[in-house]
């Protein structure tokens, strides 16, 4: 009934990346274009896309496991979310009629027991899974047309990141990071010779609004020689419009919570507190009341191929980018494609060193794995403020509001990637990759590692993990032992049966602290009383915490191996 | 009027690892409000304002006398002192409550979540409308109400109390005499912050050694309560004498999540 997909299978679901975006300047790497390789060694692989495996190796912050293959079938099992325990019931289904990908089902969760198993919870479907606008499209696992790097893409996906160009503005951002929100972004590209498009935004009911765009031409294109024909001339934008500038103070008070000139104690006169920092969130879905703006970016980017051989290459690039009315980033560098191995074993490697310089009021990555999270409350080690200011105010500064940026020193800082990726035989047989990332900078809590796994080994197991740190303080912040900055997102998937399948998911990542309606205090020990002492009393309350998931499912159905 | 509040306590547990939930239902913690208590405290101010009439106050404003208005604070501590909520009862003194609370006392709470507040008005028999109350908590379970820092917590039906005898000043009216009814405590601002670090171990350590005191986990997951309102004596609404009293019973159910020891 259900077709075997187009392109091979692993190929599609990489089709499926928002984040796998081709590198601005990268050569459109369509299904008929050639490699420059001199005739390849009789051991080598035969066909071009295995002799010099290009395309992304890993898909950092990947949220769950589908079957590589059309399937259809439903899932059923416990979930155990933070401190509830729930009943999975997901039935979905993948087809790949032609070159389209369609994947569709209808995740719901009843819930079994409530705060830590404490009673029965009633078989309530969980609420905070249907109660925005952007939860209705969490029903489209993916819908997407042609490949990535293919001359036509399109995708609208809610299980991949999305990256940028170089990631210079939008890096790995996992609009998904947040256990209670659910968002469905969409990915168009077009490429040819000459250059191409791509678009980007990450809630297709348009509730959250956070865009990116990509255009790159190629003038030197007709020429002969491959290294001034690989000259790429990229443009990017992004932007956030409704990235929230200051928390406030409630729905009915729209004050933003200073982050400065907090005192402890009662005002004598009127009996209220001189802390400012109590804050209440909203009544209806508990996140925190905010002040938004609108938040835009514009880069550009350049990159030339400096060595093309049979089986690797290495291109230079360099890129600038400004958020508008704000800072400015320049970066640098080097990135290489290796393939080795033969034609039954096919060993791919991507290097990739990069040097930055940036403006205070500069981050690069700004929309990052984090945003979602980060945007209400930037944590960082070693607050110069009395709360912990939105991503925005930390980044930005909020002078009015008590965030004032005081060092205005440019920053420098690095970013090194590797990943390693092995293939049976052909590209289309990944059975195994791995990568790392480690970048750092002299700006507060820059430092940001992530290791990834791929594991498609056997055909009846797969399995992958993500183990991200983000906003650390120095190279020592990411062995620390405070866990609540660590993002952890795996799966597992095996089949027992020909037509029953084991997945399991556990993920480390973020939850609204309090239920709707409830009261924050956002202050820390800098806010001090008239002895100068910090309270005794008052914890600042983080507005989210970091919690873990694990999903045990049995899936029914049945998968084409076609 | 020191004595250990007792509790109706509904507690489930479940190895879930870190922050086992524990349900807590206090819902008799008890408050009274004497308007007789305030006849001498309004007798005063009268004579201090030259309207006491002669013979002292009489149970009906006299119509041929001026109409006068007069505030007096009204406080559920001048009964004596304020009112102690201990949820770590000594079990050398109070075994019976220290089994109540066990579970939960049984780990450190990392955090809690009100599910209800409410102040109950259980029995009133004032001869006039109840005014706005306000709910107050202060650290130490022997606060001196008239010492120390006290918190406003919250507001019974959310209005401020206020002077009724400013011009144009109307007071609200949450009950009218007699009345009882369930009245929803409205959060001031700082005041449910409060009550979770009060009622959670999270700094109760550091809190008792900043006091100049010594650890004692005994110590903890205890607050002083105590309510106010103004009594407005306005003779031209309510020629009689103010009488009766009122008692307030505080529903507090919540969650709190325990790291087991």
């Amino acid at each position: 009934m259900w077709s075997r997909p187009s392109l091979p299978v692993i190929v599609t679901l990489a089709a499926l990346v928002p984040g796998a975006v081709a590198r601005a300047g990268e050569p459109v790497e369509t299904e008929t274009e050639t490699e420059s390789a001199t005739a390849a060694a009789a051991a080598e692989p035969s066909r071009a896309e295995d002799r010099f495996v290009k395309g992304e190796l890993i898909h950092v912050g990947t949220r769950e496991l589908l079957s590589r293959y059309g399937h259809g079938g439903v899932r059923v099992g416990p979930h155990f979310l933070s401190r509830e325990l729930y009943l999975g019931i997901d039935p979905g289904f993948a087809i790949y009629p032609d070159r389209w990908g369609v994947s569709l089902h209808v995740p719901l969760n009843f819930r079994l027991a409530e705060a830590g198993f404490s009673a029965f919870g009633g078989f309530a479907v969980r609420t905070a899974d249907w109660d925005e606008p952007a939860d209705i499209a969490r029903v489209i696992r993916f819908v997407s047309y042609g490949r990535h790097e293919s001359s036509l893409y399109f995708s609208v996906s809610s299980l991949r990141p999305h990256t940028l160009g170089h990631g210079e503005l939008i890096r790995e951002y996992q609009p998904n990071i947040d256990l209670d929100r659910s968002m469905t972004g969409a990915v168009f590209e077009a490429y040819n010779r000459w250059g191409g498009v791509q678009l980007q935004l990450n809630d297709i009911t348009f509730t959250n609004r956070i865009f990116g765009a990509l255009g790159f031409v190629k003038p030197l294109g007709m020429l002969e020689d491959p290294r001034l024909s690989s000259l790429s001339l990229g443009f990017e934008y992004a932007g956030d419009l409704r990235a929230p500038r200051c928390v406030q103070v409630s729905e009915s008070d729209r004050r933003c919570v200073p982050g400065s000139g907090n005192a402890l104690g009662l005002d004598p006169a009127t009996g209220e507190p001189l802390d400012q920092t109590f804050v209440r969130t909203d009544l209806d879905l508990g996140r925190p009341v905010v002040e938004e703006t609108d938040l835009h970016a514009l880069g550009f980017s350049g990159e030339m191929r400096v060595y093309s051989g049979d089986r690797s290459d290495l291109k230079v690039f360099l890129t600038w980018h400004q958020f508008l009315t704000h800072g400015d980033g320049l970066a640098g560098g080097l990135s290489a494609r290796i393939t080795t191995g033969d034609a039954e074993s096919i060993h791919a490697f991507r290097l990739k060193g990069e040097y930055r310089n940036f403006a205070t009021d500069f981050l690069p990555g700004y929309f990052d794995t984090y945003y979602e999270v980060t945007k209400f409350q930037y944590r960082v080690p070693r607050s110069r403020y009395q709360i912990t200011p939105t991503k925005y105010q930390a980044v930005f500064g909020d002078p009015e509001n008590g965030f004032p940026i005081e060092d205005t020193a440019r920053r420098n800082g690095f970013r090194l990637e590797a990943s390693w990726a092995y293939f049976e035989r052909s590209r289309d047989n990944k059975k195994a990759s791995f990568g790392l990332a480690l970048e750092d900078s002299t700006a507060r809590g820059d430092t940001n590692f992530y290791a990834h796994f791929e594991l498609p080994f056997l055909g009846f197991v797969q399995a992958f993990g993500t183990f991200m740190r983000l906003n650390s303080d120095g190279l020592g912040g990411l062995f620390s032992h405070a866990a609540d900055d660590i993002v952890i997102l795996t799966g597992l998937r095996f089949q027992v049966l020909p037509i029953m399948f084991v997945n399991l998911s556990y993920t480390r990542s973020y939850q609204i602290v309090r239920s709707a309606g409830r009261e924050l205090h956002l202050g820390n020990d800098r806010i001090l009383d008239v002895a100068g002492q910090p309270s005794s009393f008052f914890v600042r309350d983080p507005i989210f915490e970091n919690i873990q998931t694990l999903l045990v499912d049995i899936e029914l159905g049945w998968e084409s191996r076609e | 009027m020191r004595r250990l509040i007792g509790a109706m306590l509904a507690m489930e547990l479940a190895a879930c690892g870190a922050g086992v939930p524990v349900d807590v239902r206090v819902d008799n913690l008890e408050l009274t409000v004497s308007l007789d208590s305030a006849t001498e405290a309004l007798t005063e101010a009268l004579r201090m304002q030259g309207l006491l009439p002669p013979g002292g106050l009489p149970e009906t404003w006299p119509e041929a006398a001026p109409d006068v208005c007069v505030s007096v604070p009204l406080d559920t501590s001048d009964l004596g002192a304020a009112l102690p909520v201990d949820l770590t009862p000594d079990p050398a003194v109070d075994p019976e409550g220290a089994q109540l609370f066990a579970e939960l006392n049984g780990g450190l709470v990392e955090r809690m979540e009100i599910q209800e507040i409410a102040l109950a008005v259980q029995e009133n028999t004032l001869n006039r409308p109840l005014p706005p109350l306000v709910l107050l908590g202060a650290d130490a379970l022997d606060q001196d109400p008239a010492t120390g820092e006290w918190w406003t917590l919250g507001r019974l039906g959310g209005d401020p109390v206020l002077d009724g005898c400013q011009a144009g000043a109307t007071i609200p009216q949450l009950l009218g005499p007699g009345e009882t009814a369930e009245l929803p405590l409205v959060f001031a601002r700082g005041g449910e912050s409060f009550l979770l670090q009060q009622l959670a171990d999270e700094r109760c350590d550091e809190r008792q050694q900043a006091n100049g005191g010594t650890v004692n986990p005994l110590a903890c997951k205890e607050l002083a309560l105590r309510a106010r309102t103004t009594l407005v004596f306005d003779t031209a609404k309510w020629p009689a004498l103010p009488k009766g009293s009122l008692t307030l019973r505080l529903i507090i159910a919540a969650t709190f999540f325990v790291d087991p020891l």
